[in-house]
């Protein structure tokens, strides 16, 4: 499903996009807050739900290959964040509502 | 959804069944003890990876009335026993977190954000 | 941490990591001076004199009971005693090292002890060689030498534009979880830059970046090094302490020692050492308290020797 449909759903605001994010292909959904957790899943077009707001989760995200973080709980956002996910090519959003929330939606629109 | 009725579930193990059966509210999925502290709702599900005594402590503090622990991720024992104190039935599954919130969404009904 | 602290040379650090796998036995003295018992401050004097050297252990039935140092000589001296027995002036529970134990353990044992020379002793606890600074400069030079031989050459045969060869040290802080990944995100991009298959740089940036985070969360400061060739990556960390209890505890998923604010960053999960072992082709740990902690993990770039998953 295309990253611009999800992140509409789950009323996520862009945060960093690199050029053509809106049509990166998402299949599953990652939730976890331990970048270890994050590090070990295999999976191809991933995005990470985190409410771990920080650089260790951009770069997380990086070295799996998943292409789109969303930071839940409305966190703040840091420029080091915003600046490692244009070196990265991450696509970031930041939405208010708690992961168990975004997960239950995500759940939905992917039909787990 | 009352706590019991996980149990029932077969994705979920009760590793931990002292506990007083309550309607559950509705779910909270996070790793982070701080943010387990000051976002769950009192007689929510706490989903987690985070196998660890000091969840225990957390949740009970916050009001959470059970604990799922994903992806088959051990129990440790001085955790089990911090739970059977504090009353808090403990669940294990080989489910990840995304999956265990979107099927617990299931069960309880409802979702805050829909 | 800020930004502008010098950084010690590439070069200086790719030297130091060299020296630090190298083993204890490899680098000590082999022919130990040593005396018994029953020996004198006078026998001591005669020895130190004889061969140059500044501490002499004492043993009994080769396990090191003691160690004189010139300092002892001086105090006996000093005070006339020099027919005495070593007993009365050595000192006594002496920090010995094992031979077999990588030399960044040795480095980190004279940074914390205030010992000029360890006794270096063998798995029976028998006396096999004594540990000086002066063999750890010599180590350095020989290394130094050696790389400055390897330049020359490279200088004549340069490699090709695109080679896959590299080799990288990063030097980590305890605590500084800004700068933890920034190796692993360097390394990734190299091999993405040298055609490098997804998979595999996925498997190499797992292992370097949870090593990155363990001498960040875990360690008192340590480096990273990488050395590529065609063939292979190998990431070494060698860190300064303070050393794992239990290296078969720290290998089981889910045990952890992190504390909450650790956690509070996003790991101590007690996944980390179990995931870099998961994504390795080779890997070793080897870890004295106190002392420090070594991890090797050997990835393999040949397509033959693709990981069983």
């Amino acid at each position: 499903m295309d990253l611009l449909r999800i992140v509409d759903a789950l009323d996520a605001e862009l945060v960093h996009g690199p050029d053509g994010w809106e049509k990166i292909n998402i299949e599953t959904v990652f939730a976890s807050d331990l970048m270890s957790d994050v590090l070990m899943s295999e999976r191809d077009d991933m995005l990470l739900v985190t409410s771990l707001s920080s650089e260790q989760s951009i770069r997380s995200a990086g070295i799996v290959g998943s292409e789109a973080v969303i930071v839940a709980n409305g966190k703040t956002v840091t420029e080091g964040m915003i600046e490692l996910a244009a070196d990265q090519d991450v696509a970031l959003f930041r939405a208010r509502f708690p992961k168990y929330d975004l997960c239950v939606l995500l759940g939905r629109l992917l039909g787990t | 959804m009352k706590i019991s009725e996980i149990q029932s579930l077969e994705q979920f193990t009760c590793v931990q069944d002292q506990y007083t059966d309550a309607e559950l509210t509705t779910g909270y999925t996070s790793d982070l003890l701080s943010d387990v502290m000051g976002n769950a709702d009192e007689g929510s599900v706490l989903i987690t990876i985070q196998a660890h005594k000091n969840t225990v402590a957390v949740s009970s503090l916050a009001g959470v009335a059970a604990i799922i622990i994903c992806n088959d991720r051990s129990v440790p024992d001085d955790m089990l026993a911090a739970a059977a104190d504090e009353g808090l039935a403990v669940f294990q599954t080989s489910e990840n977190q995304f999956n265990t919130s979107a099927l617990v969404a299931q069960h309880i009904g409802g979702c805050p954000a829909a | 941490m800020s930004e502008e602290r010098a950084q010690p040379l590439q070069s200086s650090l790719r030297v130091q990591e060299l020296i630090y796998g190298l083993r204890i036995s490899e680098v000590m003295t082999s022919k130990v001076f040593a005396v018994s018992r029953n020996c004198t401050m006078r026998d001591v004097q005669t020895i130190m004199k004889n061969n140059s050297i500044t501490g002499v252990p004492v043993v009994d039935n080769k396990r090191v009971v003691g160690i004189v140092t010139m300092n002892d000589l001086m105090n006996a001296l000093e005070r006339g005693s020099m027919e005495e027995s070593v007993i009365q002036w050595m000192v006594g529970e002496v920090q010995t090292l094992a031979e077999d134990m990588p030399l960044s353990f040795a480095i980190s044992a004279f940074g914390k002890f205030p010992f000029r020379q360890f006794p270096v002793v063998n798995k029976k606890n028998e006396l096999t060689g004594i540990l000086t600074f002066r063999n750890i400069n010599h180590a350095l030079i020989r290394e130094l030498s050696r790389q400055l031989r390897d330049m020359e050459q490279r200088h004549e045969h340069p490699p090709e534009p695109n080679s896959l060869t590299l080799s990288k040290v990063y030097q980590l802080s305890r605590y500084d979880f800004e700068n933890g990944g920034k190796a692993s995100s360097e390394i990734k991009k190299f091999l993405k830059s040298r055609g490098v298959p997804p998979k595999v740089i996925r498997r190499v940036a797992v292992a370097s970046y949870e090593l990155e985070i363990n001498l960040v969360a875990h360690s008192n400061g340590g480096m990273l090094g990488f050395d590529i060739t065609e063939d292979r990556v190998k990431i070494s960390s060698h860190d300064r302490g303070p050393g794992i209890e239990d290296i078969e505890k720290a290998m089981t998923q889910g045990f952890s020692t992190a504390n909450e604010w650790i956690r509070s960053q996003g790991f101590g999960a007690g996944m980390g050492l179990p995931n870099v072992k998961r994504v390795s082709d080779e890997f070793a740990i080897e870890s004295a308290m106190g002392m420090g902690t070594m991890v090797k993990s050997i990835i393999s770039l040949k397509p033959e020797k693709e990981h069983e998953d």
